[in-house]
């Protein structure tokens, strides 16, 4: 997940040779039904796990068992792709994905009514938030690089995975696709993120089901607005 | 899915009694479609291009290799794509760098296939021994012991023989090659389809089947190879899709089965085949294997009681799988099959089925009649058998 570099460091006024600690960073293209879909900047862990997830927030499958086939090769060391063959290999064919923010995505519009409302009665503590943003943001990752997002799962019992990615969007797909692959039930769960949340990131919570998102970081007016119409419980700002 | 249900898959035991499966099982209808969809929905070349039916159709031939990985415990090697266990064999024979006072252990109840592959290397020097069976054919693990020294290259045996129906100790046989450095090397066309096999379980080099004998389209073969030993085996077939460069001055091999599977393959059949194993996982191969266990011992306790019917093979379970050889006094055998199929419409095989020096060391001039099960078959046509060779008895 990371790899050290040489570096000059400037200390008091002084140049010094030293190292630092720097997060790995890898384009993966996926393909689906043999159509390149997207190439993700992105930590290389937990790929499967990642395409599952877009695949799932893409509405280009619905449960898991749609996906026929799913290979993840790195001949080129460095430069992964994933290819996925879904059980209905003409019905899917799509351009990009349909939202993106902050990123100069060539879509920007949400249409709100088109999104599913949150079915949950899910209800959390505030101490119970503070806890798990605590356990959430414990990175020695974060610590060494100071380069990563961190997006966790949570559930009844406490936490169901916590995930790592240069990317924020990237590590909230991981985790959705985490859940899926172990076969959670989204509507008992709250997601904790490290930072800011995006409308791109409410859609995706609204699609899988998520009723209550924590994040360390703010929240964009229209992710709020997103949230309100359906029903998602957005707390931002969790510190100490 | 159960045993019983999966008959509305086939359409000839509907109206036949097909039971030579030792020579070609019969095909499912979901294994036909698959086949179909491959042609139809995204026929295109494979490892070859960028275009969107080429990733398909390459993923889903790559997958297949995994699936029939997965069938037989094969995560530890390379398991390539053949025509048949024949091919599979040969693609050894003439894959290993041969020297003068090699030596090959081999057995009399072997196919051909797996005899004149090795019997042609007596041009290069090479030394073959055969091993002989006790009573019923089976083996006794100290002949081979016996046979197999230190010279010894390569031991070739069948893991079942496709004329007696018995199941050769292999285990036992791959720890006396590991013991003594000899590559092992097992004709898997009669077990593979019948029970689960397991190449990293039992320490074999080299693993042969046909995709033709469980349920996949003919023109399907496989050769596993361990990971250690693929190196060590020149490609049969080299050209298209085995190279990773070429020069005017030489090339350089690909790794992993491109390697082996030189030019455009059996696409479809691959990904037939592929359906044609997960069709059988579904079934269960314990399950599969304790139907024709159930069949088998019927077939043999009725041939036992007709007079002038002798069994060829064990005639009790042990260490046998539903392959029935048998004759009748003075009827010859294609006689009998004749009638069988006129009398009754039961399909099956009679004569020496590629296995001449057994015959020969049996003293069965003619042959035999060979009765082979599998899943479809049933305990009605069993009977159905027994009543019908019991009436061509009679004849003597």
């Amino acid at each position: 997940m990371y790899r050290t570099v040489p570096c000059i460091k400037s200390d008091n006024g002084s140049m010094i040779p030293s190292s630092h600690d720097v997060v790995i960073e890898v384009p993966l293209s996926v393909y689906v039904n043999g159509r390149h879909a997207l190439t993700a900047m992105i930590s290389p862990e937990m790929l499967e796990e990642f395409v599952t997830g877009f695949l799932y927030t893409e509405r280009i499958i619905r449960k898991p068992e749609d996906i026929d086939s799913l290979r993840i090769e790195d001949k080129n060391a460095g430069t992964p792709s994933a290819s996925v063959l879904t059980k209905n290999r003409f019905s899917i064919m799509f351009s990009s994905k349909t939202v993106l923010s902050g990123c100069g995505g060539d879509t920007s519009y949400i249409d709100p009514d088109r999104l599913p409302k949150v079915q949950s009665d899910m209800t959390a503590e505030l101490s119970t938030i503070t806890k798990i943003m605590k356990e959430t943001l414990i990175s020695d990752l974060h610590t060494r690089t100071g380069g990563i997002h961190i997006v966790g799962l949570f559930g009844p019992d406490g936490k169901i995975c916590i995930v790592e990615d240069i990317g924020r969007h990237n590590a909230l797909d991981k985790v959705i696709g985490y859940g899926l692959k172990h076969n959670m039930d989204f509507s008992k769960t709250i997601v904790t993120c490290s930072g800011r949340l995006s409308s791109e990131m409410i859609r995706e919570f609204l699609i899988a089901n998520i009723p209550i998102i924590a994040s360390r970081g703010a929240t964009t007016a229209l992710a709020i607005s997103m949230g309100e119409q359906a029903g998602l419980t957005i707390i931002g700002f969790v510190r100490g | 899915m159960k045993i019983e249900d999966c008959m509305a898959d086939f359409q000839i035991p509907q109206y036949l009694h097909y039971m030579d499966n030792s020579a070609t099982s019969l095909i499912p209808d979901q294994v036909i479609a698959s086949m179909n969809e491959y042609d139809r929905q995204y026929r295109a070349n494979v490892g070859r291009g960028m275009h969107r039916l080429t990733r398909v159709a390459t993923q889903r031939y790559q997958d297949a290799h995994d699936s029939i990985s997965d069938f037989i415990g094969g995560k530890g090697g390379i398991t390539v794509y053949t025509k048949n266990t024949t091919e599979a064999i040969n693609m050894v024979a003439a894959g290993l760098d041969w020297q003068p006072g090699d030596r090959i252990v081999t057995t009399i109840v072997e196919h051909h296939s797996n005899l004149l592959p090795w019997f042609r290397l007596r041009q290069k020097g090479v030394d073959i021994t055969v091993v002989y069976p006790g009573e019923d054919g089976i083996f006794e693990i100290a002949a081979f012991d016996e046979a197999i020294t230190a010279n010894t290259r390569l031991v070739a045996v069948s893991h079942v023989s496709n004329v007696l129906g018995t199941v050769q100790p292999v285990k036992e046989i791959a720890a006396i090659c590991k013991e003594r450095g000899a590559y092992f090397l097992i004709d898997g066309a009669q077990s593979v389809p019948h029970f689960s096999v397991d190449a990293q379980q039992i320490e074999c080099d080299f693993l042969c089947f046909s995709g033709h004998k469980m349920l996949g389209p003919t023109g399907t073969g496989v050769l596993w190879m361990r990971d250690t030993v693929d190196a060590v085996i020149s490609p049969l077939i080299i050209g298209g899709g085995t190279v990773d460069d070429v020069t005017t001055d030489g090339y350089i091999l690909t790794s992993g089965y491109q390697r082996f599977e030189g030019g455009t393959p059996n696409i479809s059949g691959a990904i037939g085949l592929a359906l044609a194993v997960k069709y059988l996982e579904n079934l269960g191969m314990d399950t599969i294997c304790r139907h024709e266990h159930k069949l088998t011992e019927r077939l043999l306790a009725g041939l036992a009681e007709i007079d002038h019917v002798k069994i060829h093979g064990p005639e009790n379970l042990k260490n046998r799988i539903g392959v029935v050889s048998f004759t009748i006094d003075k009827i010859h055998p294609h006689e009998i099959a004749f009638l069988l199929d006129e009398k009754a419409a039961i399909l099956v095989r009679s004569g020496d089925h590629c296995c001449i020096p057994l015959m020969k060391y049996l003293g069965l001039e003619h042959g035999t009649v060979r009765a082979s099960l599998y899943l479809y078959n049933t305990l009605e046509e069993i009977d159905l058998l027994i009543e019908t060779i019991e009436e061509i008895a009679r004849m003597v």
